[in-house]
């Protein structure tokens, strides 16, 4: 919220509804779980939280389910199989997640709130922090100008390709329309376009990037190996609330995914 | 370094079991300058400074700089050779830390700073068999009381620790904290839990958890990196 008067201007923006995006691999070996943590800064307080979990991706139709009951400071955690039982007959794949916190008290900012994902399967378990949650952007209609991204749909990040794992992109899309990457790296010294394709509306697309970003970039001799470690930055159209971008690294040999970093 | 430069507080520790690496790009409106510089300072855990120093890479690369050359003068404390690095680099640039333990690599994003009684929640299963090590970092100037509050069934014990100014302290959930609990009921099968971690006052910090599950041997032992803020 925004009051704007003669030479007055006094910025207070209303965060009691935030959301973020994630994603989870679901298949007959390999279950997720989502745990969220709704918080307000040093606001003591147990207050109500609801949770609103949403899935969607390629093959399975979008859906939602309202979890209840929760307070402020207590975390908490579901497993997905258990918020959408239906999943477990449709398949396999990776899904977006989408997991949108609100409390009723207009007051409360609930940025610093934190959700992480876990991956587990009998041969490994993978934690990793979502990206930072954002002001739902209904909420924010009355603040034009507030920075309610802290990305505003700009991109950057850094992939690491080794011995042992190899790097690709997620770009989680949460939103109605088709998004085109607007993504650039350095070849051969100079600034030169990085293609991926497309994320269709309401998935959570991964793009390899030893062979687009990696292949052929100079390799370092490292502690640990030899190791090509490559930037790329750029442009999510109309991504500035809705998509979220991960860079994911598998084991090189059996594929299996060891470690996620939010950009 | 302007007042907008990047300024970042890692945890890092080295051989044998660890292994920390520091990478960092800059954004394209930065590589028009040739080269970038980042300043860094190593504390102890007892947030003595060890090292300071700085590199300069090419901007239109990702910058390497391996710490395990910059830890020579850093104490051992519960196994482990560990410290506190702060890293500062120009504005619009990006700072991730490689780290590897045991076999288990990860790339560690800009650690949050958790300040003023804010609170950081991490996830885990306790057992019996498991063991999670608490990484603590104290970022401020003054001495820090760290309060962790486990969440498992209907307990919540909690515990302080204190993290001298610019220290770190790795703390053992299971042998240091849960072993001064009356309750053993968390040995019994595997139960979701939470720990909630808060600095008193005006204290700042940075926590991130290390999870070690046993293997049939000392070299089959697994360790992963749960959480990072």
């Amino acid at each position: 919220m925004s009051a704007r008067g003669d030479g007055v201007v006094m910025d207070r923006i209303i965060a009691n509804s935030v959301s973020t995006r994630a994603f989870c691999v679901m298949t007959s070996a390999i279950r997720s779980r989502v745990h969220f943590f709704p918080t307000a800064g040093t606001t003591a307080g147990h207050y109500p939280v609801s949770c609103h979990l949403t899935l969607f991706g390629k093959g399975i139709e979008r859906r939602s389910v309202l979890l209840e009951g929760g307070r402020l400071n207590q975390p908490d955690g579901i497993r997905l199989e258990d918020a959408f039982p239906s999943l477990a007959n449709e398949g396999s794949g990776m899904y977006g997640i989408e997991v949108a916190l609100e409390c009723p008290q207009g007051r409360l900012d609930l940025r610093n709130s934190r959700v992480v994902i876990e991956m587990v399967s009998p041969e490994f378990s993978l934690s990793y922090g979502a990206a930072p949650f954002k002001v739902n952007a209904e909420k924010s209609e009355e603040e034009p100008n507030s920075e309610v991204s802290p990305s505003n749909g700009i991109v950057s990040g850094i992939a690491v390709e080794d011995e042992s794992v190899v790097p690709s992109l997620v770009i989680v899309n949460s939103t109605s329309e088709l998004i085109r990457p607007d993504l650039r790296h350095i070849l051969r010294g100079a600034e030169s376009p990085l293609h991926i394709g497309t994320v269709a509306p309401e998935s959570a697309v991964e793009f390899a990037l030893d062979e687009s970003l990696c292949k052929g970039a100079q390799s370092h001799e490292t502690l640990w190996g030899r190791a090509v470690v490559e930037k790329f930055w750029g442009v999510i159209p109309n991504g500035d609330s809705k998509v979220e971008c991960y860079i994911l690294s598998r084991d090189r040999v059996s594929k299996r995914p060891v470690s996620v970093c939010a950009l | 370094m302007t007042d907008t430069a990047v300024k970042n507080h890692f945890w890092i520790a080295g051989p044998p079991l660890f292994s920390s690496t520091l990478l960092i790009s800059s954004a394209p409106a930065v590589s028009s300058v040739a080269t970038l510089e980042a300043a860094c300072e190593l504390f102890d855990v007892d947030g003595i400074k060890t090292q300071g120093f700085k590199v300069e890479f090419p901007a239109n690369e990702v910058g390497i700089v391996e710490i395990e050359p910059f830890m020579a003068g850093l104490k051992t404390k519960g196994g482990i050779t560990q410290g506190h690095l702060v890293v500062t680099t120009p504005a619009d640039t990006r700072q991730i830390c490689r780290l590897q333990v045991g076999k288990q690599v990860d790339l560690l994003s800009e650690p949050k700073v958790i300040k003023n009684r804010e609170m950081a929640f991490m996830p885990l299963l306790l057992g019996a068999k498991r063991e999670h090590l608490i990484v603590l970092l104290n970022t401020g100037e003054e001495v820090c009381q760290v309060v962790t509050r486990l969440l498992y069934g209907s307990r919540s014990p909690e515990w302080t620790t204190q993290i001298p100014a610019y220290g770190c302290r790795v703390v053992s959930l299971e042998h240091e904290l849960l072993s001064t609990f009356d309750d053993l009921s968390w040995q019994k099968g595997i139960s979701q839990g939470y720990l909630r971690i808060s600095p008193r006052a005006q204290s700042s910090i940075v926590c991130q958890m290390i999870e070690k599950l046993p293997g049939e041997t000392e070299d089959n032992i697994l360790y992963r990196n749960v959480c990072a803020w």
